[in-house]
Order: structure tokens, then C-alpha cells, then sequence
């Protein structure tokens, strides 16, 4: 029991933070690479503020607010200034970056000794291995049910449908500019808050802990659609089961004796294999499955004249 | 009332200016339905875009109820302009659901709270609004919209684009992309839609006969000009082979003008 619990501590942070990434990436359709540097911002600003004395409570709140900051202004730049929602995540991590170290000072803030959130769990007399793992899971069913509340919200909805089409938002009288900028601040705020607790629960921030972050979040939403779509309470929990099925792929690596430098590698093969494994289940399919149970009020078979 | 005085726009494309509108004047009471002809490149899609906000014009201004709206940003205008589009993939939300689609559209130019959107109450309202229409809509309300065809897509397009009953509805060419059949279907319900609500339509269409046969007012645009402008009689007894014939007459006339372009904005 004890070997697996790290594997689903660490499950249950990456689900808190592809979370996030499900809010850019599947919500907004945008690839938002501030996530790099916002998970490591969340952790630096709750850290040094532990350090300096704040309450931990305090520490999580004012770090997420920063991510949501960060997640502003790539969304201003990408929105408001015109500039590619790519390139506008790339630049505001290459700041942030820069701007984690001012915060911190240094490059690495150590915890041990501090009292962090895992210490205030123990003192109302949790055994000290389990504070992580109930930190972690109260903190994933919080941030579910809001996000499955939020997005049937009617603003929910029309965030879900900016991302979806925004001309037609336009349209209909969204400023899909305003919409986009709130939901890179969401998600960013969530990364951020995902960052915090796991420094928290690592014992330090570091500078370079956001480091392929992005593409490790993006393998947990990919893999959780692959195997959950549709509702968003499906989505929201395909991301959560996406998340531990790429832990757990990581884990039984690791255990195969694989250098923990290849990491990034397998991460990257298990990406592309979770985008491709969907299209050829399409492509291989029998005919009957593929045909589509409606036909029209104009006597015309539904999926004839458009596939979106 | 929808009033627009001398409206300019030019387009600078790899530096050339090319003159997209060029002072049209053009008032339309409330409730009256105006089809627009005219080739590719007249100008038509170009005013109902610069309308709707999606491009800002060089000159002129656009009022409606004598509010200037030329200078108010699309979103803001889509309080009072519905629109439909050639592409019925651009008008709907693929990914979303009917019921959702219609949230989006009944809440067009309001504030989206932080209530939970598809309530009872709200299924409710919008199987009593598809019903008359017919379309059996309000029985697949939960259905993805990527799930309909062409023609359905475009259908509930004009019924989102409508059902707030705004103060103008752009129509650009909205069933060119629909084969014959479901194009008539669609045509018919739109007729039905603007009549029962008076709504105050533009309509680009490429069909001659749809253009003298449907709406009140016929105009002809060529080259960024109104060079026809019909109504009553003189349209009743218009047929669509003198429409073509004026069309025609108005190509070998450009063939033989040469007049430069006027400077940019």
C-alpha cells in the first residue's frame, strides 16, 4: 500500500492540474503554454510566503490569485495585443520565469520544519503519510464539482461555446475577447493552486518544477478524452481518470528500470499514441457502427453534408 | 428604422485598394425585407458585415431608431442584429447541444450569470418555441448539434439568429451552401419567421427568382454601389430574365470603364 501511495498522491496533484489544462485546451481550444511557468508560480508565491510567515491558507489564496494574473495577461496578449494564443503562452512563461526567481529570491525556497497545509492536517491528528493523500482528494472533489457546476452555468455555457465558436458567440453578443481572458485566468489559477500543494507536499519550490508541465497536463486530458467524452461531468472526470492512468504508465516505467531522464520521451510517445489510438478506431470501425442513427426532417441521412 | 448615409469601405489587400462600398445611402422602415443581388465582389456580403460590426467603415454612418451604431464594437450591435451565414457550421455551436445552443441565443445581449443554464423552466420555453416551427427539434433538444445535417444546422441557426426577434436580421446567402431542395425548405421558413415576427431582414441571395419573390424590395448592388432599387409595382413586373439582362449590361459596362480607385481610409 504504502509503495503505491506517492503514485496516487502524485495522480491526484496532476488530475488538480490538468484540470486547468482541460479548461484551456478543451474549453477555450487553445494550447496555452503558461502553464510551464504557472504551476512553478503557484508553489514560489505560496512557499515564500510560508517561509516569511503567512498562514498557509493565506499562502494558497494569494497563489492562486497569481496564477490567475499570469493566465490574464497571456490571455490580454493573445486577445487584446493580437498575438498568436501560442506565441502569447510562450511569452508570458519566458517572463514568469524571471519573475518566480524574484519571488523566491533564489532559485530553490525549502519547506521542511514550516508549517504548510500538510502540517495542519497532522496537527488535527491525521497520520502523518495520509495528509498529502487527503489534502489532494479534498482538494480534486472541490475543484470538480465547481468546474462541473461552472460550465453548466449559463456563463459556463457561454465560455464552452466561445471556445467552440466564437464568430457565432460574437454574433450573439459575447465579447468573446473578455471570455477568453477569464478562462486562461481560471485555468492558470487552478495550475497554480495545483502548484502550491505539491510544493508544499515535495517540501520546497523550485524554479525549473514547472518544466514540461504543459505536455504532461495536455497527456492526462487527452488520454482521459480518449476514454470518457461527451457531458461535461464526463469530461471533467475523464481528465481526473486520465490522470492517473498516465501516472500509473509513468509508475510501471519507472519500475521497468527506464532512466527517469526518458521521461519526457515516453510522455511525449504516449501523447501522440492518445491522439492517434481515437482516429484509427475511427478509420477501422464496421460500416454500421459509423452510420449515424438520424435521418433529417428532409428525408436526408444526418452527417452527409458535414463532418465538424 | 435602419438608416445608412454615403457608407465607405475599402479593402487593402497586398496593397492594392480595391473600393468594397462606395457610398451607399439606404433607409429600411421597421418590418420591411430587402433582398440584395448583385456579382461577386459588389459589395453585398462587405455591407452586411460592415453593419454587423465585423469591419469598421472608412466613412458614412449607420443608425437604427436613430441610434448611431457605426462605432460600437459587433458584440454590442448583436443586441439588436441577428445574423445568419452562408456556412451553416459558422451560425451554430458544433460541440454544444441544441437546448444549449438555444440558451446562447435566448440570453443574446444579457448578462450570463452564474445560474445553472439548462433549467426545467428553460427546456421548457424552448420545446414550446421549436414546436410550431415543425422541424422536430424539440425532441433532440439534448443532441450535439455536429449530430444534424446541413439543412437542419441552418435551420437552427435561423431559429437562434431570430428568436429574440431582433431589430434587424442579416441574411447573407444563407442557403447557397444547401442543395436545391433543402435551400427551398429553408427559404420557406425563413419567409414564415420574418413575416410572423415583421423583422426588419437584408437578405443577400444569388437566386433571382428567391430575390423578386421573397421580401418587399429588390436592390442590385455592382461594384460597391446600389445601381437598381426596386419595390411594389415596379417589382411585381419584374421578371428574373430582365434581372440577368441588367446584370449582364453592367459587366460589359465595367469591362469599359477604367476610372482609378479612390485613396484608402
Amino acid at each position: 500500500m504504502l509503495t503505491w501511495l506517492p503514485a496516487i498522491e502524485q495522480s491526484l496533484v496532476f488530475a488538480l492540474m490538468a484540470l486547468g489544462v482541460y479548461i484551456s485546451f478543451r474549453v477555450l481550444n487553445t494550447a496555452d503554454l503558461t502553464v510551464d511557468s504557472s504551476f512553478p508560480l503557484g508553489a514560489a508565491v505560496s512557499a515564500t510566503m510560508i517561509v516569511s510567515g503567512y498562514s498557509p491558507w493565506t499562502a494558497v489564496l494569494v497563489a492562486v490569485v497569481a496564477g490567475m494574473l499570469a493566465g490574464a495577461i497571456t490571455g490580454i496578449l493573445s486577445t487584446k495585443l493580437n498575438i498568436t494564443p501560442l506565441l502569447s503562452g510562450i511569452l508570458t512563461m519566458t517572463g514568469l520565469y524571471s519573475v518566480n526567481l524574484r519571488i523566491m529570491g533564489r532559485p530553490n525556497v525549502p519547506l521542511s520544519r514550516q508549517p504548510t497545509l500538510l502540517r495542519w492536517v497532522e496537527d488535527l491528528g491525521v497520520a502523518r503519510q495520509y495528509t498529502g493523500l487527503i489534502i489532494f482528494v479534498v482538494a480534486l472533489v472541490l475543484v470538480g464539482v465547481f468546474l462541473f457546476y461552472l460550465l453548466n452555468t449559463q456563463f459556463g455555457i457561454a465560455m464552452r461555446a466561445t471556445g467552440n465558436n466564437s464568430a457565432m458567440m460574437n454574433a450573439l453578443g459575447v465579447n468573446t475577447d473578455n471570455m477568453k481572458i477569464i478562462g486562461l485566468a481560471l485555468s492558470n489559477a487552478l495550475i497554480a493552486f495545483s502548484g502550491s500543494l505539491f510544493g508544499q507536499y515535495q517540501g520546497f519550490a523550485d524554479v525549473n518544477m514547472g518544466l514540461g508541465m504543459v505536455v504532461q497536463g495536455l497527456a492526462c486530458v487527452i488520454i482521459g478524452q480518449a476514454i470518457l467524452n461527451g457531458s461535461v461531468l464526463k469530461q471533467v472526470l475523464g481528465v481526473v481518470l486520465g490522470a492517473f492512468i498516465y501516472r500509473s504508465a509513468i509508475y510501471f516505467v519507472l519500475r521497468m528500470d527506464v532512466p527517469v531522464t526518458d521521461l519526457r520521451l515516453i510522455t511525449a510517445v504516449l501523447v501522440v499514441i492518445a491522439l492517434v489510438l481515437p482516429q484509427l478506431k475511427g478509420k477501422f470501425a464496421p460500416a454500421f457502427l459509423k452510420e449515424r442513427k438520424f435521418v433529417n426532417f428532409f428525408g436526408k441521412k444526418a452527417g452527409d453534408t458535414e463532418h465538424a | 428604422m435602419l438608416k445608412i448615409t454615403s457608407l465607405h469601405k475599402e479593402f487593402d489587400v497586398e496593397g492594392r485598394k480595391t473600393n468594397a462600398l462606395n457610398g451607399i445611402n439606404l433607409t429600411l422602415e421597421a418590418g420591411e425585407f430587402l433582398t440584395i443581388v448583385g456579382s461577386n465582389g459588389a459589395g453585398k456580403s462587405t455591407l452586411l458585415n460592415v453593419l454587423a460590426g465585423v469591419y469598421s467603415q472608412c466613412a458614412g454612418t449607420i443608425s437604427l431608431n436613430d441610434i448611431e451604431i457605426s462605432n460600437k464594437p459587433e458584440h454590442e450591435r448583436a443586441k439588436w442584429i441577428g445574423r445568419v451565414f452562408q456556412n451553416p457550421l459558422v451560425g451554430t455551436a458544433g460541440d454544444m447541444s441544441i437546448a444549449e445552443n438555444l440558451l446562447l441565443a435566448f440570453l443574446r445581449g444579457k448578462r450570463k450569470n452564474l445560474r445553472w443554464g439548462l433549467t426545467r423552466k428553460n427546456i421548457k420555453l424552448f420545446e414550446e418555441t421549436l414546436e410550431p416551427l415543425d422541424l422536430g427539434l424539440e425532441k433532440r433538444l439534448f443532441t450535439k448539434v455536429r449530430e444534424l445535417s446541413g439543412g437542419q444546422r441552418q435551420a437552427l441557426a435561423l431559429v437562434l439568429a431570430t428568436i429574440t426577434k431582433p431589430e434587424v436580421l442579416l441574411l447573407d446567402e444563407h442557403t447557397a451552401a444547401l442543395d436545391p431542395k433543402t435551400a427551398e425548405k429553408i427559404m420557406e421558413l425563413t419567409d414564415k419567421i420574418i413575416r410572423e415576427n415583421n423583422l426588419t431582414t437584408l437578405m443577400v441571395t444569388h437566386n433571382m427568382r428567391h430575390a423578386l419573390e421573397i421580401g418587399d424590395r429588390t436592390i442590385m448592388m455592382h461594384e460597391g454601389e446600389i445601381v437598381l432599387d426596386i419595390s411594389g409595382e415596379e417589382r411585381e413586373n419584374a421578371t428574373v430574365e430582365g434581372l440577368i439582362q441588367k446584370f449582364t449590361q453592367l459587366r460589359k459596362e465595367a469591362m469599359l470603364d477604367d476610372r482609378s480607385l479612390l485613396a484608402g481610409c
